[in-house]
């Protein structure tokens, strides 16, 4: 059976390291790759933040709605105004997925720590021709935000 | 407490690295509540993300030499400031008494080194039935995150990619 998870340091060439410079940290590999020299392609979970050839920047985390358990929720809007989501504070800055209306289009935006905020516009623009918006319910996931090492 | 985190043998699932949710007890808990599972062959592993305030028709290049292509086309979700349905009346004449409507506004389109909105545009063909064309448009604040996780047909089957 190949070596599957790696905590601590790690030595492995395929991802940049050496036994004079070597990574720490989580690493799991798929099912039937050795972890200890696998690709970087091949990790299932890595905990590396860098450039090429660690490849990855972070994971894709859900921040959970105030109750702590839903990682989404709805919320009504009516037109021209604006409506929120209380969210558990990890943070701040989170990116705002916003889904679920009809015959709208939905303005969102970066997260507070506790909340976050969506705009129902009271007209949009679209191929050159406006229209009003009515009331809607959408849909709202906020995805946590890495730190700006990884934005560019 | 619950026991939240196995590295190890697991009775359902074999040898590896197991968290489960809160709440869960991580060595019988359905696998639903897990939220990371050794048996999976990849997760939401982030290869970059983008914070850009517009970008143009004719798209961003988003691998570079810290994050070169990674061979194949990768799951990207793309979050921008106007994103849902867009739900249009038809104000020409002679009235076609017709609502447009296009089910999702926030199109985009990927290759394995660039994003670039495109726009949904209704032709409706002599109203013969709609027709829908994709074509050019800027996008506003946009946010988005890749993920290392192949989305490109001939690539959802290559074994060197999932196994």
């Amino acid at each position: 059976m190949a070596n599957r998870i790696s905590i601590g340091k790690t030595t492995n060439s395929n991802l940049g390291y050496s036994s004079g410079s070597p990574g720490f940290g989580i690493y799991m590999a798929r099912s039937g790759k050795n972890v200890l020299n696998c690709s970087p392609d091949q990790l299932l979970l890595n905990t590396d933040r860098g450039s090429a050839p660690r490849i990855d920047k972070g994971m894709f985390q859900v921040v959970p709605a105030s109750n702590g358990t839903t990682t989404s929720q709805t919320v009504q809007v009516t037109s021209g105004n604006t409506g929120s989501v209380n969210l558990v504070n990890v943070g701040s800055n989170h990116v705002t997925f916003v889904t679920g209306g009809s015959g709208a289009i939905s303005q969102n935006a970066l997260s507070g720590s506790t909340s976050t905020t969506i705009t129902n516009p009271s007209s949009y623009t679209y191929n050159d021709i406006t229209a009003l918006t009515s009331t809607q319910i959408f849909r709202i996931a906020c995805f946590k935000t890495l730190s700006t090492a990884a934005l560019f | 407490m619950a026991n939240r985190v196995l590295i190890g043998n697991r009775a359902t699932g074999g040898q590896g690295l197991y968290v489960s949710a809160k709440g869960q007890d991580v060595l019988t808990c359905a696998d639903k509540h897990l939220i990371l599972d050794a048996r999976t062959k990849r997760a939401g592993q982030i290869y970059r993300t983008g914070n850009q305030s517009s970008i143009s028709s004719s798209g961003l290049t988003w691998t570079d030499s810290n994050a070169p292509s990674l061979g194949f086309i990768p799951l990207i979700l793309v979050i921008e400031q106007e994103m849902g349905d867009a739900e249009i009346e038809d104000n020409v004449s002679p009235d076609l008494d017709a609502d447009w409507e296009s089910s999702q506004v926030s199109v985009w389109a990927s290759t394995e080194t660039t994003l670039r909105p495109v726009s949904s545009e209704f032709d409706p063909n002599g109203y013969s039935g709609a027709v829908y064309s994709l074509g050019g448009r800027s996008g506003t604040n946009v946010r988005f995150f890749v993920l290392r996780i192949p989305c490109q047909y001939g690539k959802m089957t290559t074994s060197s990619l999932w196994t």
